[in-house]
């Protein structure tokens, strides 16, 4: 096969597995907080289904199967836990947790190598890994209509007013938690499969980084940003290496830095299309409405006006 | 003997995490923020004084003193090119936490590129290297310097912060930027000087690391999580607590390392500081000021 082909396959590869990891950790910021913990669930589920696949002798799906329900679990206990922390205090929670995984996966060499890494026993093919992601974009699409989207929404952005609407705070947290813990397992079997090596490293700050990147790329707003940012963040990287060997995480830095300054809400960030439709909106009324017949053009415009009012209240409360 | 000796140890390691984490709370008293790019300080300042020494032939002081001068003014320039836009727009907290983290990644791919990511160390006959022994204990050089350095340099920068009118007028711009405004203090330039105070610690600490070792463009990283853990236990905010957290994460890690098990080391520093952050979440020395949970 042409060698750009297979350069261009592992890239998508990799943005697909970048992309679940991403929505794992898009589901806690989505319940508003900001955590490294994608990492230790990625690692605990990679480890898990390597061990299930390999000494269990299960086969690959039931085996990604168990990883995900042992690490949502692990999740639900990790979100208990850190429930009564704050913002920042949260994320270097969250730190501390993936450097103490990463003790742990050096120390338990009999399960995953230790410092020296294991092969990955089992491989996954593009088209799975495009279902897989598929399978996770559609969950987030549900989630989004669900109950718990709402709830989630408010909680990220008034805690207060959440529950004092009687969402319970806690128990979105926790679920949060949790359905990033199985997302993230699956998430790092991924990355696993494609890495077809990993040691204690893989799993660490670095993938943190940047899968944070790809989430804060995409938009705190939307999910589906966050699989966009993937893209940028994980897999444009693999594929432009062929150009450029060295320097790539001077320009991930600076795109990081120059969306914090100048897009804050990220690519997608859906109050600013709403605003931009509605400003378009609003122009191809002035170009059709006559101006200044009287009550007849006032009626026609008022169920605008009124829409775009409640968005600007919104808009406020969001920000 | 041993436990005693053990304990020197932890204190001189902690020396080192004390000052880092002095110059990680400054920052965050006066300005707020959540410092991820802190550890790009300390690597920079220890690079610098690297190349002086090796490049230029400087004596170790004369390069860490240019090592520092480097650590204070990569942090002006992370504080202008990162924060200050977010400070003019009003971002969250959590932004300048993602934009440090931007800094962080350039700036570490920056040391990396410069040393051809391979380890290096000063030269051998640049950095005291002998032992000292002190009643009947021997101590590295280098510790001993450590040691002295992060006394005279904490005690310096508290001194300086709450003793005196320019500390003050610091600490007025932590407190509230416009009022401090009102009462004739440039904030810009307090802002800028805290920075400036800050990298220089941060990179003296990187320094102090780097002299006992060979290193990489990840020492900074190291700094960091140590730093954090430090913060963590002594409270954020306050010099006096960050500085004591350090020296008890060094002393902890020693005895941890040595008793329990030495592999496990950091999973039982980390889940010590787990432990602390969620049963006592304003540190040891924290203050109720500001609220973390």
């Amino acid at each position: 096969m042409n060698p750009n082909l297979v350069l261009l396959q592992s890239a998508v590869m990799f943005a697909l597995a970048g992309g679940v990891l991403a929505l794992s950790t898009y589901v806690k910021l989505w319940a508003g907080v900001l955590s490294f913990a994608t990492v230790s669930f990625a690692a605990v589920g990679a480890y898990l289904t390597i061990w299930l696949y390999g000494e269990a002798g299960l086969g690959l799906l039931p085996a990604l199967v168990v990883s995900m329900g042992i690490t949502g679990l692990f999740g639900l206990v990790v979100g208990r836990v850190f429930l009564k922390l704050s913002s920042h205090w949260m994320a270097l929670a969250t730190v501390a947790l993936m450097l103490i995984t990463r003790v742990f996966v050096t120390n338990l060499g009999e399960y995953t190598g230790g410092s020296q890494g294991q092969v990955v026993p089992y491989v996954m093919t593009l088209p799975q890994m495009a279902l897989m992601l598929a399978l996770v974009c559609l969950l987030m699409w549900s989630l989004k209509r669900s109950k718990f989207g709402v709830a989630a929404d408010t909680t990220r952005e008034d805690p207060d007013v959440a529950s004092a609407l009687g969402v319970s705070v806690a128990q979105v947290k926790i679920i949060a938690f949790g359905i990033s813990g199985a997302v993230g397992a699956l998430g790092g079997s991924m990355e696993a499969a494609q890495l077809s090596y990993i040691d204690p490293n893989t799993f660490y700050i670095d993938l943190a980084v940047t899968i944070i990147a790809s989430v804060v790329l995409g938009g705190a707003y939307h999910w589906f940003g966050s699989v966009i940012g993937a893209a940028v963040f994980t897999g444009m990287p693999v594929y432009i290496s062929q150009y450029i060997t060295e320097g790539q995480e001077i320009i991930n830095g600076v795109l990081l830095l120059l969306i914090i300054i100048f897009l804050p809400g990220g690519l997608i960030d859906p109050l600013r299309w709403r605003r931009f439709r509605e400003k378009h909106a609003a122009r191809r009324r002035d170009a059709t409405a006559p101006r200044g017949t009287g009550s007849g053009a006032s009626d026609t415009e008022d169920p605008g006006r009124s829409t775009a009012l409640s968005d600007d209240i919104e808009a406020g409360a969001r920000r | 003997m041993l436990l005693l000796e053990q304990i020197i140890n932890g204190v001189c390691t902690g020396a080192v995490y004390a000052l880092f984490a002095v110059g990680f709370s400054i920052v965050f008293s006066t300005m707020q923020i959540l410092n991820l790019a802190q550890g790009v300080y300390a690597t920079g300042a220890a690079l610098v004084t690297y190349f002086a020494t090796s490049s230029y032939g400087l004596p170790f002081w004369a390069a860490a003193v240019v090592g520092i001068v480097a650590g204070g003014l990569i942090a002006v320039l992370v504080d202008q090119v990162a924060f200050e836009p977010l400070r003019r727009r009003g971002v969250s907290l959590l932004g300048a936490v993602i934009a440090s983290i931007g800094m962080w990644i350039a700036i570490r791919e920056v040391a990396s590129i410069s040393t051809a990511a391979t380890p290096v160390g000063y030269p051998p006959d640049s950095v005291p290297r002998g032992r000292i022994s002190i009643g009947g204990l021997e101590l590295l050089q280098t510790q001993v310097l450590a040691l002295v350095c992060a006394v005279v340099v904490i005690t310096a920068t508290y001194l300086l912060l709450h003793r005196t009118n320019l500390g003050a007028a610091i600490r007025a711009v932590g407190y509230d930027k416009r009022s401090a405004q009102i009462a004739g203090i440039n904030p810009q330039v307090m802002i800028i000087g805290a920075a400036m105070l800050s990298g220089a610690v941060t990179g003296l600490a990187g320094i102090l690391l780097a002299s006992g070792q060979s290193f990489n463009f990840h020492l900074g990283d190291t700094l960091l999580l140590q730093g954090f853990a430090a913060v963590v236990l002594g409270g954020m905010g306050d010099i006096r607590g960050a500085a004591l957290g350090g020296v008890l994460i060094g002393v902890f890690q020693v005895l941890s390392g040595s008793y329990i098990s030495a592999s496990y080391q950091d999973a039982i520093t980390f889940g010590l500081v787990l432990v602390v952050l969620l049963w006592r979440p304003t540190g040891i020395l924290g203050t109720a000021s500001f609220q973390r949970a």
